[in-house]
This record gives structure tokens, sequence and C-alpha cells, in this order.
């Protein structure tokens, strides 16, 4: 009787816990199916705002703008907003978040952080950041120099004052002071080399580019000091 | 008069009005689509005679008010053969002479604004001088 119970009681029990271990095992793969069934999910939610990011981003860069102009109304910038407005006459609100918004001087060809206070009205600005309308979030102020690059014809040789008057094509008439800094070349009308000159080479008639820049402390509208310009002689054209 | 004239006629009176009411109806519809269809066809006739106006330069690449970060960029355009091209910025000049219609050249770039004035001079004088302005904004923001 003892020989037999222990064989028959180990039978019974083995016997009696097969379904438990059989059940228990079909609930463990059934969680496992069920957790990766889950990170799955997750898996395609974390793909899926990846790509919304992304085409955040990219959206944003595509909407990223430059807008240079002068500074007109600066009595807003402690709050946060200023107002430019550029060459063609179009204003620009300009938002500065202290935060998110980086001010810098250009400096040649480098550039220097400065702090909100430095921007001055009539200071030109250029400003990059998404532009919706004609109000730019700023995440880069840049305070820089004004340059006007134009083209004309010299109307008026001035010798005692070492001016020239030029009208542009667009018009407009500007007066242009020749200093010893300014640098004038002419176009040799056999090579296309351009060779440098002084003022007395300047003729009336003759066809310049020229470029100025602007401080805005000039004393008469549309008069500058030449930086560079370049004489296209009229015998070109008569060639 | 009887009670079903009267309704007859007041019937009559009614359909009448619902008639003629959906006849100019018809009527203002079959105008406004004649009026648009000649519109089309003058925007359409201006865009043509637009697109056949001769330019003497045009430029294809860089886009006005590109953000770029590099120190030169290549000017890419079309002009007229054997015209002379001036380009012009705060810190180059350059003189060229194309002799097919399509021209290309390298141009530096400063940090910040460039405003680079283009102007091409054709070689026939009956053309007229084209100017073109673009302003390039080289930074280093990326």
């Amino acid at each position: 009787m003892n020989k037999l119970t222990v064989p028959v009681l180990i039978t019974l029990f083995t016997v009696s816990t097969l379904p438990f271990a059989v059940h228990a095992q079909t609930k463990k793969a059934s969680t496992s199916a069920v957790a990766s069934s889950s990170a799955s999910v997750e898996d395609q939610d974390v793909k899926a705002l990846r790509e919304k990011v992304a085409s955040k981003v990219a959206e944003l860069r595509k909407n990223q703008k430059a807008v240079a102009g002068n500074v007109t109304d600066i009595t807003t910038l402690a709050a946060g907003t200023i107002k430019i407005k550029t060459p063609e006459d179009i204003e620009y609100i300009v938002k500065i978040d202290d935060s998110l918004t980086k001010l810098f001087q250009v400096v040649g060809n480098s550039k220097k952080e400065i702090k909100k206070s430095a921007v001055q009205k009539n200071a030109y600005l250029l400003v990059t950041g998404p532009l919706i309308d004609k109000t730019i979030q700023a995440n880069y102020v840049y305070q820089d120099d004004q340059y006007i690059v134009k083209s004309g014809k010299i109307t008026e040789v001035n010798k005692d004052d070492y001016y020239v008057k030029v009208i542009s094509s667009d018009k407009d008439n500007y007066t242009l002071d020749v200093q010893t800094k300014s640098q004038l070349v002419m176009m040799n009308i056999k090579t296309l080399d351009q060779e440098k000159v002084g003022f007395s080479k300047l003729k009336e008639g003759d066809t310049v580019h020229f470029v100025v820049r602007r401080t805005g402390t000039e004393t008469e509208p549309n008069r500058y000091s030449i930086e560079r310009m370049l004489v296209i002689p009229q015998e070109y054209y008569q060639k | 008069m009887k009670k079903e004239t009267g309704i007859a006629v007041f019937l009559g009176i009614v359909v009448g009005v619902i008639v003629a009411s959906v006849l100019v109806w018809q009527s203002r519809q079959n105008q406004l689509h004649q009026a648009k269809t000649i519109g089309n066809t003058q925007v359409a006739t201006h865009a043509a005679a637009f697109s056949d106006t001769f330019e003497t330069l045009a430029i294809s690449q860089p886009e006005n008010g590109a953000i770029i970060n590099g120190k030169t960029i290549t000017i890419k355009g079309k002009v007229n053969k054997g015209s002379l091209i001036v380009i012009q910025s705060p810190i180059k000049n350059v003189v060229l002479k194309n002799d097919a219609e399509e021209f290309s050249t390298d141009f530096p770039l400063a940090f910040g604004e460039n405003v680079i004035h283009l102007v091409a001079y054709p070689s026939d004088p009956q053309l007229t001088t084209q100017e073109k302005d673009l302003k390039i904004y080289n930074l280093d923001e990326q």
C-alpha cells in the first residue's frame, strides 16, 4: 500500500497540475503577444509623432524669411515689438521674444551679440524668422550697414567740390561725393578689364554703377560718399 | 364672378409670376456665364501677350531674398546674345560679355545682407537695357 501510494500521488499530482501548466503557458504567451502589440502601437505613435514634428520643422523652415529695413518705431521695444520700413516702403512689425530672439551687430564678416537696448531708431536691421502677413517673429536680428547699389548716367561733374551728379535708371537724382577711400574703376572697352581711375576721368554722359553706404546722418537727401563706382565710358556704345 | 373663376385667375397669376421669375433668372445666369467667358479670354490673351514680351535679362538662380550660408553663390540667367552684363554688390564688380543666351558666374558674398544689382546692356541698340536687383542673405544661423 505504502509502495503504491507514492507513485499514485505523484501521478495524480502531475496529471492534476498539467492543465494549470498549460493554462499558465498560454496565458504567458498571450500577455507577451499583447505586450508586443502594445509596443508596436507605441512605435507607430512615436513614428507618427516624429514625422509630424519633422514636417512641422520643414514647414517652419520653409516659412523662414528675411526682411530688412530701417527702424521707424522703437517706442514699444520694451514690450517686444518694433517697426521697420524697407527701402521699398513696406512696413513690418518685428516681434522680439527675450527668451528666443538673438540680436547681433554685423562687424565685417562676423557678428557680435548685442542687447535689445542697443537697437536705435533709424538703425538698419535684418530680421529672420517666420513671416505671417506683415509681422515677423524674429529668431535673429542683425544690425547692419545699409548699402544702396544703383546705376545711372553722370549729369554733372563738379571739379571744385569733387562730386558728381547722377540720374539713376529709376529717375532718382543722386549727388555722389568722391572721397580718397572711394574705389573708382573704369571698364576698358576692348578688354572689359576694370582699371583704376581718378576723379579727372569722370565725364558727363558716362554710365556709372555705384555703391553708397547710407548712414542715416546725411545732411542732404540722396547725397552720399561713394564706396565704389564702375564707369562704362560712352565710347563703349559708339563702337 | 364665381368662386371657381376667382381661384383659377389667382392660380394663373401665381403660375405666371413663377414662370416669369424662372425666365428672368435663367437669362441673368446666361449673361453672367458669357461675361465670365469673355473675362477669362481677355485674361488668357493678356497672359499670352505678357509671356511673349521680350526680356533681355532673366535670373533663374538664386531666388531673390534667399537665406544661405556660404561665401559665394552662382548667378544664372538668360540675356540676349552678345549682351554686356554688369553685376555689382558692395564688395565686388563683375563685368562679362555673353556670346550665348545663358550665363552663369560665381559671385562672392559678404556676411549679412548682399544687395546685388545686375544690368544687361544688349548689343542691339534697339533693345532696352534691363536691370534686376537681388537681395541675398548670407547668415550662419542654421
